[in-house]
Parts: structure tokens; sequence; C-alpha cells
């Protein structure tokens, strides 16, 4: 009996981890950002709530503390309406609201266990799937950036 | 009851009206070519198929039907697989396996009873949805071309 189940437990262990790994067809379609943060600010656009850091207010000195709650409001707002589409044939567009989209032909690669997007010749980002959501990743000079973002339905 | 009868009819073609109501957010998703009927050419791009029409005949005396098919068949390879994303914003992105990727601005409008799209202000063209087929008029001159998509899932 005890076989049995180290057998079948071997069996479903390549699905679980297919089930981890992000294809192309599990990106394809429209994301929308949820939640954006870097050593500076935290957005949660869901709830329309802005956190900043005190690298935040050590990275704009002249500014008032009113004006460091103006500046990360203004973020909010800018960032809200921010979303990718993973299109056909490997290309992304990422767009905001009314700003002319911008596209990419993108690439997925795997390193050191962790999984990359490569958009044309910048600095591939981390990505994973997680909870149905898509996570961000992107660490340039030390500083980490993560954007987290929700598929719509269409 | 005669009353009750009529006027619950007329809510009823009110409901269906409403239903087939054409929309932006109807339009919303990723579209795949199916056909295109450019008058002296009938393209499936399903069947694989790029048939001349009499039209062909009548179009240009100087070209042979034989080079006319030439050129249908070029169409029918270089157009399959081209694909429409009809994106937040009013964004239209064409997306296709060759040639870089590219994003208009689009507005709807109708009138009589038709619906237009108007891509980056070069004139309306009649758009309709009709079985789950997205049927898209472009006339130029005495020249009718209806290129019609299937929508896509993702």
């Amino acid at each position: 009996m005890k076989k049995i189940l180290i057998v079948f437990a071997a069996c479903l262990l390549p699905f679980a981890v297919n089930a981890q790994a992000v294809a192309e067809e599990s990106l394809r379609g429209l994301w929308k950002i949820i939640e954006y943060s870097d050593s500076e600010i935290q957005l949660d656009f869901a709830k329309d709530k802005v956190v900043t850091t005190e690298r935040f207010a050590a990275m704009n000195p002249e500014l008032t503390k009113q004006q460091l709650e103006q500046l990360g409001n203004d973020k909010l707002e800018y960032l809200k309406e921010n979303y990718l589409y993973f299109a056909p044939h490997s290309i992304l567009f990422e767009f905001s609201n009314d700003e002319e989209p911008s596209y990419y032909k993108y690439a997925l690669s795997v390193r050191d266990g962790k999984q990359y997007l490569q958009l044309g010749e910048t600095t591939p980002n981390e990505i994973f799937i997680k909870d149905g959501l898509l996570y961000r990743i992107n660490i340039v000079d030390g500083i980490g950036m993560k954007i987290v973002y929700k598929k719509k339905q269409e | 009851m005669k009353k009750f009868l009529t006027t619950l009819m007329l809510c009823l073609l009110f409901c269906t009206m409403q239903s087939q109501s054409f929309t932006e957010k109807s339009l919303h998703g990723l579209w795949k070519i199916a056909a295109y009927n450019g008058g002296w050419v009938n393209i499936d791009f399903i069947a694989n198929t790029a048939n001349l029409t009499e039209q062909a005949a009548t179009l240009n005396p100087l070209h042979t039907l034989a080079r006319q098919q030439e050129s249908a068949n070029r169409q029918l390879k270089e157009m399959r697989d081209r694909c429409l994303y009809f994106a937040p914003y009013s964004w239209i992105f064409y997306i296709g396996p060759v040639g870089a990727p590219s994003q208009d601005k689009y507005t709807l409008s109708s009138n009589a009873g038709k619906h237009y799209i108007d891509v980056d202000n070069t004139g309306p063209d009649e758009i309709y949805i009709k079985n789950g087929r997205l049927y898209w008029t472009t006339i130029l001159g005495d020249m009718v071309m209806t290129t019609v998509y299937t929508k896509e899932q993702e």
C-alpha cells in the first residue's frame, strides 16, 4: 500500500511542478495592475492606498509632508490604469489609459529555478503566477520593484 | 388581456434589440481573421483557400487570371493569422506573425441603424457582429472590402 502511494505521489509531482511554471498560454490575455511597490513607495490600487518610506522623503528633501503625500497620490492616479496585454506571437503591449501603448517582443527563460520575462533589450524581470495573480519583479542596481497584476475577463 | 400581451411583446422586442445592440464592450477581446472578400477575391483562412470572383476578369485586363491567382495566394499567406485586439480606452492593436505590431485609437458611431468604426480619423467603416463573427467593411471608391473575424478565447 505504501509503495502504491509513493508511486502515486511521484506521478503527481511533475503535474505540480508544471502548474507552477509560467507558460506563454497562462500569460495570454489582459492584466491590470493592482499593486506597485519599490523602496520608496507602496501603492494599493484596490484600496486607493499610498504608503511611503523614509527613503521617499530622503529622495525628495525639498518637499513638505503635504507635497510628498500629493506626489504619492499623483503616482497612484498615474499608474492605476496600467495594463499588460500578452498577445499571440510573443507580443506584449503595455499601456496606461490614453497614453500611446508600448509593445515588445517578449521571451520567457528560466535561470536558477526562477522564471524571467525579457522585453526586448531591457533587463529581464522575474515573473511568477501565484493565486491567479501575476508578479513582476525587477531589481536594478540593488533597488527592487514589484508589480502585481490581476487578469481581466472579457 | 390583449393590452397586456401587446405590452409584453413590446417589452420582449425591446429586450431583444438591447441584446443585439453594438457596444464597445462587445468588441473587447481578441479577434482572428477568418475570411476576406476584396470584390475580386474571396479568401477563406479557415479552409485555406483563395478563390477569384467573376470581377477578377474585369478588374485589370493587363493582368492574366493566373497572375491574379498568384496575388490572391500571396494575400492568403500574408494575412493568415492576423489578429485584432480591442483593448480598454478605445485602443485597437494589430497583431500578426510577421512585421511589427501597431496600435491606433478608434471611435464608434451609429447612423440609420448601422454601426461604424473610425480608426485614427481615416473615415468610418461599417462594422457589425453577427453569429459571433465580426464583419468590417471598407469602401475605397467602387471597391468594397469585407473582412470577417472570429473571437478567440484567452
